[in-house]
């Protein structure tokens, strides 16, 4: 297997460097080298994840539909083998691994301080070959189950699921990742195989080392092990998704000391590859500025009591969603609609203070330095860049151009503050009516 | 590289910094150590709430958080541990390396003198008192915060546990204050607290990052030089009793999954803090543990089942996630693997693989400058080794060392939170 296309990626501005490979077999690998680390994480990913479970297996068959959750009950069922297990072969090395899930990718990782390349055979290798018998896969739902049942009790993953539904008609990001324990029971080892055969394609994969490591030897067993496979060639079939949200409010009853919250503005995702980075950067500059911690929005808010220190906002970003969440605690939820409406719309009107735009700006620069402080998480974040194509640095050089000006008319065009969701959880005592 | 650098700044003050060029950040926090005491926990505690909005020279939430943007976005936050019977307030900022700055500017000096003017300057109003309006918004919010305990289960399992197994101790009293004492506060207790911890706490404030650290380390001196220090509190030292019977409570809750909590005693373990940490490392610290594989994975009966431990306190916590019928089903087999390692050891196989994931746990600690600067903190207080000497004392653990501790393990406490199941009970048991 040989590499086809090599480019390094570079950001004088960060003084860092990374190396971006294409194998023959379509397979990209991403390589952050840092000899001063003690230690080296690698990600090897999937372009599959909980929102894929409707597509066409390849051009001119038939759309086929899978059961809700399969995609994180494969992750589980990859670490088995026929002699046992993955961990129990990262166990002879001391290497930390594990695997989560999300909307759109799966990805498979471990940390290690020594004996790398043993670490990264295993990874290649229990990735590369399914393992499913009937009895596996049915003993596996005990421990979904349970995973889910843990989820279901906790307050926080429940708002955010509650408001997903809430803001979304159709999308599949609305199902919880881990399905529910009803789906996960039509999971078969035939489907197991089908969802591994058609997604686990190279084209569609992503091999990431961030840290301390030996570049050639780890392309050296890429080539070596890693399995001739078909190209991908699934079609997904995101459903038509309406600009409007489903639902206004949602509230549900549980155990919690004080209401809990998400609340959610839905905007238009960004369709054309080349301008989806750059509108993702405005969405979380514009999100700083309207309801950060330097906004006229968090002050009033926070001395009136309506929120507190739990109070944070975010951009949720994928293929065919956008929006701008909020969440935190708060016994006043009509006061803070009323309140993220008017910020929104005094925001067309005036803008932002020059200070706390530059204050922002900075902020997301210095964002920018600090991902590559942790290898942990900047191998994952270069499994994100891979799969989004983009680079770590574009971010860096698109806040150092944007201005207030750019803001204000991001928010005038794309926020509509009447397209706004909120999910309640309330204390068992108080009303709800899911 | 220094590893550890540490030098008095006045009476009762340390400075302590770690240098690695590598790490491209700047770590700065102040501890100030104080006894954990029930009539003065919440009023210490809303100090770590009140210092992190404000200051006299920025008194507003949105001016002072304008501040830590014009910081590259400077972190500066408050927190509140409890480490055996003391209580420690901590205040940090983290701020990218000077030479990041778009303009050349000395940003850890600034983000140094930021963090002081929070907690030595700041806002108070024409009475000398922190302003009655943020005050009560803090306090609140401390109220929230325990209050919302409930919210994460399994914390809250396990904090329940805790007052139950440390009644009467130390361990039981909760770092934040319980929630009566929190809405009795007044200005003038959380005045009077900081008042307190300036002239008596044990302060240690380290520096762990990539350098400007003798900028940092002139302003600290130059601060804290301005305190007129009392006498310093001595750290309290506390161990777990051990039990007469097996406490059990069981707590009613709506939940689906119910959470099972079982806590051991073995007596002062201080010298032993290495092998008990290999202990619970074999037991439940990671997915080869045999908690993991045989209780999760042969057994299927829990998505986790964990084993932690304090060899401070002498105690060994093993919690899971369980359906409520299966909880006695999972309470057993907790406990015979600790009985089979009390009776036949654990293999060399074990040992070897804890010993390996542990190594590189240790390892790897050094590329994180949070991990590090927690390390050397409570280095400092409670008496460990550096990293290489921890690491060469995990080398000497052998097998005998663990089957003893094993043994040495009773049976203390038994919680469970779950859906229904009666009402909370207290029965006797023969440990």
């Amino acid at each position: 297997m040989k590499t086809i296309k090599r480019k390094t990626c570079a950001s004088l501005l960060l003084r860092e460097s990374y190396e971006l490979l294409e194998l023959e077999s379509g397979l990209k690998v991403v390589l952050y080298q840092d000899p001063t680390a003690s230690s080296a994480t690698a990600c090897f990913a999937v372009h599959y994840g909980s929102t894929d479970n409707r597509f066409i297996p390849k051009e001119g068959e038939e759309p086929i539909c899978v059961p809700e959750g399969i995609a994180h009950y494969l992750e589980h069922k990859l670490f088995e083998d026929e002699n046992g297990d993955a961990f129990a072969r990262f166990s002879e090395t001391g290497a930390s691994a594990n695997a989560f899930t999300s909307g759109d990718k799966t990805v498979f990782y471990f940390t290690a301080t020594d004996r790398f390349e043993e670490n990264l055979t295993i990874l290649l290798d229990f990735v590369s070959t399914p393992y499913f018998t009937r009895e596996t896969v049915e003993k596996e739902q005990g421990i979904i189950a349970q995973e889910i049942g843990m989820y279901d009790d906790n307050p926080f993953w429940q708002s955010y699921f509650l408001l997903l539904q809430s803001l979304y008609h159709h999308h599949s990001i609305r199902i919880d990742t881990a399905g529910s324990v009803e789906s996960i029971r039509q999971i078969t080892p035939e489907l197991l195989h089908r969802c591994y055969d058609l997604f686990y394609r190279p084209q569609n994969m992503v091999l990431t080392a961030a840290g301390n490591f030996n570049r050639d030897r780890l392309l050296e067993l890429c080539q070596t092990l890693l399995p001739k496979r078909p190209d991908f060639e699934v079609i997904r079939m995101p459903e038509e998704e309406p600009y409007p949200v489903r639902v206004k409010r949602t509230e549900k009853k549980m155990p919690v000391s004080k209401p809990l919250f998400t609340l959610g503005i839905k905007m238009h995702p960004e369709e054309d590859k080349e301008k989806r980075l750059k509108k993702y950067v405005l969405a979380c500059v514009a999100t700083e500025c309207l309801f950060g911690e330097s906004s006229p929005f968090y002050r009033e808010m926070y001395d009136a009591g309506v929120i507190n220190s739990c109070f944070d906002c975010s951009v949720l970003e994928g293929d065919g969603y956008l929006a701008i969440l909020c969440d935190g605690e708060t016994e006043q939820a009509d006061l803070l609609i009323d309140a993220a409406k008017r910020r929104i719309r005094d925001f067309k009107e005036k803008g932002c203070d020059e200070n706390s735009f530059e204050g922002i700006r900075r902020t997301e620069y210095g964002k920018q330095i600090r991902q590559f402080t942790d290898m942990g998480d900047l191998a994952v974040q270069l499994v994100d860049a891979a799969f989004c194509a983009y680079t770590l640095f574009e971010t860096a050089e698109i806040l150092k151009e944007i201005t207030a000006e750019e803001i204000q008319q991001f928010v005038s065009k794309e926020l509509d503050p009447e397209n706004l969701s909120i999910a309640l959880i309330l204390p068992e005592e108080s009303g709800g009516n899911q | 590289m220094r590893e550890f650098h540490r030098l008095a700044l006045g009476k009762g003050v340390h400075f302590t910094s770690c240098i690695r060029p590598k790490y491209k950040i700047n770590r700065m926090s102040i501890y100030f150590v104080l006894p954990l005491r029930k009539n003065e926990a919440s009023a210490n505690a809303v100090l770590s709430c009140l210092f992190t909005k404000s200051c006299r020279k920025f008194p507003t939430i949105t001016a002072f958080s304008d501040e830590m943007g014009r910081l590259y976005g400077a972190d500066l936050y408050g927190n509140v541990h409890k480490i055996e019977g003391n209580q420690v307030l901590s205040f940090t900022v983290e701020v990218i390396d000077d030479s990041y700055a778009l303009t050349p500017e000395d940003l850890t000096r600034q983000a140094a003198e930021l963090l002081c003017d929070a907690v030595l300057d700041p806002l108070l109003d024409e009475t000398g008192n922190f302003p009655e309006e943020s005050f009560r918004l803090e306090q609140q919010m401390l109220l929230d915060t325990v209050l919302s305990e409930q919210n994460n289960k399994r914390s809250y399992a396990l904090a329940q546990f805790r007052r139950v197994m440390f009644a009467g101790e130390d361990g039981s009293l909760s770092k934040l204050g319980e929630a009566e004492d929190i809405r009795n506060l007044t200005v003038k207790d959380a005045k009077e607290a900081w008042l307190r911890m300036l002239s008596s706490a044990k302060i240690e404030i380290t520096f762990t990052g990539s350098g400007h650290e003798e900028e940092a380390k002139a302003v600290f001196a130059r601060r804290f030089g301005e305190l007129s220090r009392d006498k310093i509190y001595r750290l309290r030292r506390s161990g777990h009793k051990m039990p007469v019977e097996v406490k059990r409570v069981t707590e009613q809750m709506p939940v689906k999954q119910a959470k099972l909590v079982v806590g051991y005693a073995l007596g002062p373990a201080r010298e032993q803090r290495v092998a008990l940490k290999v202990l619970s490392c074999i037991l439940g610290s990671s997915p080869s543990s045999r908690f993991f594989v045989n209780i999760r994975e042969k057994e299927s009966l829990c998505y986790y089942c964990a084993a932690r431990s304090s060899a401070y306190q002498g105690v060994m916590i093993a919690d899971c996630g369980v359906e409520k019928e299966n909880v006695t089903r999972a309470e057993n087999a907790i406990q015979r693997e600790i009985d089979s390692i009390a009776a036949d050891g654990c293999s060399k196989e074990e040992l070897e693989i804890a010993l390996r994931y542990l190594a590189t746990a240790y390892r790897s600690a050094s590329d994180s400058v949070s991990t590090m600067d927690w390390w050397n903190f409570t280095r400092i207080l409670q008496g460990g080794g550096t990293l290489a000497h921890e690491f060469s004392l995990l080398q000497q653990v052998d097998p005998e060392e663990i089957r003893q501790l094993a043994g040495k393990l009773k049976k203390d406490t038994v919680y469970l939170l779950c859906m229904e199941g009666g009402e909370e009970q207290v029965e006797d048991d023969q440990a």
